[in-house]
């Protein structure tokens, strides 16, 4: 009596076992698909040139190697010496800077030097255009 | 005899609910917080930035290579082209500062040759260009 009872029960009930399968697969597929990183970006601006000749003289920053080390208005800095960093930047906040780089120096120590910037307080952040 | 096998197999399923669950949580994690992108054309690796600005939609997404090969939305594109096609981008779209192009460099290629690109980009008349970076590591 209580086995035939057992026996329906089963029959009725929804077997796990493939749902267990679909699950795990789906489960894979999105860990193997999706990245958790989000990914960011930096506008990147142009000095345009009528508004370097009216509003200021644009300060031309020219990173000289890859360890961040720059020269400005004929002064050396190491973009890693913040405090000379901001020093820099305080002397006029608002004013436009457009970034040369040397040769041999790569889109990463081009980027951290802007991040650097940034941090000390410049606003006016740009690149320079023509590479050569 | 044939009862108990029953029961065993039973409890058997019974122990599997608890791995069940885990995997379940496992799933709806993964499908509400990721994300599902699909593949450059090349393999990029991004530079990293303290940028906390969200990437946002891009009308065209231009990839750079370490070795300066170009590719626009996937498609490879030789270097004296760039203006043209960006240019009957931006004659096809009805605002011009509706034209937004994410620049995707590898953080080798040196900086340079970037500003060689940006500058053709610039020159063909473009508004809007971001340069597509990587959360850094360490912060």
């Amino acid at each position: 009596m209580q086995l035939d009872r057992l026996v329906r029960r089963r029959r009725r009930g929804i077997s796990m076992v493939p749902l267990i399968d679909v699950v795990f697969i789906l489960l894979l597929f999105f860990m193997l698909s999706t990245s958790l990183i989000r990914a960011r970006e930096i506008p990147v601006d142009f000095p345009t040139p009528d508004a370097e000749a009216s509003i200021q003289q644009v300060r031309i920053i020219r990173l000289e190697n890859e360890e961040g080390s720059f020269t400005c208005d004929g002064l050396r800095y190491q973009s890693a010496d913040f405090d000379a960093l901001r020093g820099l930047v305080a002397e006029d906040p608002l004013a436009p800077y457009a970034i040369d780089t040397a040769s041999g120096v790569s889109t990463q120590a081009l980027v951290s030097l802007l991040d650097r910037l940034k941090l000390a307080g410049a606003e006016n952040l740009s690149l320079m255009g023509d590479a050569q | 005899m044939n009862l108990q096998r029953k029961r065993e197999r039973q409890s058997q399923d019974n122990s599997m609910i608890p791995l069940i669950n885990v995997v379940f949580l496992m799933l709806a994690f993964f499908m509400i917080l990721g994300q599902i992108e699909g593949s450059d054309a090349v393999r990029l690796d991004p530079p990293e930035s303290l940028s906390r600005q969200a990437r946002a939609e891009h009308t065209a997404t231009l990839l750079v290579t370490e070795r300066l090969s170009l590719y626009l939305d996937d498609r490879p594109l030789p270097m004296e082209r760039v203006e043209e096609e960006i240019r009957r981008t931006l004659e096809s779209s009805a605002d011009r500062q509706d034209v937004r192009v994410l620049v995707k460099a590898d953080a080798s290629l040196p900086a340079n040759d970037l500003r060689q690109v940006l500058a053709r980009l610039r020159a063909a008349g473009l508004l809007r260009v971001s340069l597509a970076t990587e959360p850094a590591a360490e912060q």
